[in-house]
């Protein structure tokens, strides 16, 4: 039985990081629809384990957990979920006070590239990625991929690498 | 770009996106998915051994009422073999998934020793499945031949033919696992070996089981067991031969009986499609050299 306080917790990590589960499904699909899939089917997951989640370890740490194993269990042939349930969650993109301005297309674009070399990067190179751009600190993003603080360092200093010249890559592109 | 302004541009638009979620519907869901889960294991369960449970009366009542002769009793033994090797190896390693919440490495070991058990399983089909049925059939097709024959020899080219339709079929059965080993399972147990070798620690000289893996070195045949498996497979091999001229042979007839009013080009293109697929089914295996010892 998930417990009342887990839940609210749960909940009201949810309202302030519900755009994690959304980029996290994002960075491992290629579709709109396939993210919307992955995107329910963390939720899921997360709500499932819920009963599991130990106040050892904190809230952001446990549902990346979550995140991370579900989207690498994932398949792209499974069933997709949107035609046999209703959508558990609906995503807006809220409104910024400066009119649509160069700078902002640019900033769509930057994001846009930035999904795509992520894709291309290795899965857990991915995961480690998504843990930094989240701004998780050394000791969380350890506890999130199980491994140490130290290895943890030498595989982001890799991955940061990787990231910037597929990047560049991209920005030196046709 | 500098990571750390990749990192701000993130942050950005992180704060950009708003997501509402539908709580009651999700508890449902998961109310829902967790019904659906023991369902299907439920019925997993049943499929592969209630039916067996039923078969074992249904072949007593059967023989006893058409007075088989003992010979067809060989199938029960053949059925609770499969069935207790079912519920040990259930036991033993029951497939249920991880607790999503584990570290990502606890994981992805867990999952590579589900994943290799199961290729276990498919590699020793012949062993724990169609060896118990494949001797119980053969030695009642003889008993039946010997008792229509009253001779050796009789017995032996009577029994010959369903003997060997049951060995395509079981072969049949044999190959259709191994293809799903090869084209599911062992490109899974690729990806988590250098998901886990992309992860082990290179900091520290802690010797753990990932940190001695290397993709390139991942074998992706059965590991060879000595001089009788040897036997076996230059056996099969011949066997394989057999069938896959018996399968050409019978596309090759398909093609000009059935589809002769079609332009030969077409015809061609339609038995090369085919022909390919029987080659993935059955790969030609390159010959071995003989172990040694």
């Amino acid at each position: 039985m998930v417990d009342n306080d887990d839940k609210s917790l749960f909940l009201s990590w949810l309202g302030e990081h519900g755009s994690s589960v959304v980029k996290v499904a994002r960075a491992y699909t290629l579709s709109s629809d396939e993210c919307q899939d992955l995107a329910q089917e963390i939720l899921l997951q997360a709500w499932r384990s819920l009963s599991n989640f130990k106040r050892q370890s904190s809230a952001v740490t446990w549902f990346y957990r979550v995140a991370l194993n579900t989207a690498m269990n994932w398949h792209r042939k499974d069933i997709p979920r949107r035609l046999r349930q209703q959508p558990l969650l609906e995503v807006h993109a809220m409104p910024t006070a400066e009119p649509d301005s160069a700078e902002q297309a640019l900033h769509r674009e930057t994001i846009e590239q930035l999904y795509q070399a992520i894709r291309k990067l290795p899965k857990a190179d991915a995961a480690l990625v998504l843990l930094y751009l989240d701004e998780l600190s050394y000791a969380q993003m350890s506890e999130v991929l199980g491994i140490s603080e130290s290895n943890v360092g030498v595989k982001l200093n890799r991955a940061k690498k990787l990231l910037s010249e597929l990047m560049k890559g991209k920005s030196h592109g046709p | 770009m500098d990571p750390d302004n990749l990192q701000q541009a993130w942050q950005t638009d992180k704060a950009q996106i708003h997501v509402k979620i539908d709580t009651d519907h999700l508890h449902d869901e998961v109310q829902s998915a967790q019904r659906g889960f023991l369902n299907m294991i439920f019925w997993r369960d049943f499929r592969e051994v209630a039916v067996a449970v039923i078969m074992i009366p249904l072949w007593i009542v059967y023989g006893t009422a058409t007075s088989q002769p003992w010979a067809w009793y060989l199938t029960i033994p053949a059925l609770i073999f499969i069935i207790g090797f079912i519920l040990i190896d259930r036991m033993r390693h029951p497939q249920l998934p991880c607790e999503p919440s584990e570290p990502l490495l606890q994981s992805l070991r867990v999952a590579l020793t589900q994943v290799e058990h199961q290729i276990w399983l498919l590699r020793n089909v012949f062993w724990w499945y169609l060896l118990p049925f494949s001797i119980a059939i053969i030695a009642f097709f003889i008993q039946v031949s010997w008792n229509m024959t009253g001779s050796i020899w009789g017995a032996l080219l009577c029994g010959l033919f369903p003997t060997l339709f049951v060995l395509a079929l079981y072969r049949g059965i044999y190959l259709l696992n191994q293809f799903a080993v090869r084209k599911q399972l062992e490109p899974r147990r690729i990806e988590l070996l250098e998901m886990l070798a992309s992860l082990h620690d290179t900091t520290t000289d802690v010797d753990r089981a990932d940190a001695t893996i290397d993709p390139r070195n991942i074998a992706t045949e059965p590991p060879d067991h000595g001089r009788f498996n040897h036997v076996l497979r230059i056996f099969f091999r011949q066997t394989d031969r057999a069938i896959r001229f018996f399968i050409y042979g019978s596309i090759r007839l398909f093609c000009m009986t059935v589809l002769w009013k079609m332009p030969e080009q077409r015809q061609q293109e339609l038995f090369a499609s085919f022909t390919n697929f029987v080659d993935e089914l059955m790969p030609v295996e390159s010959p071995r050299e003989t172990p040694e010892g």
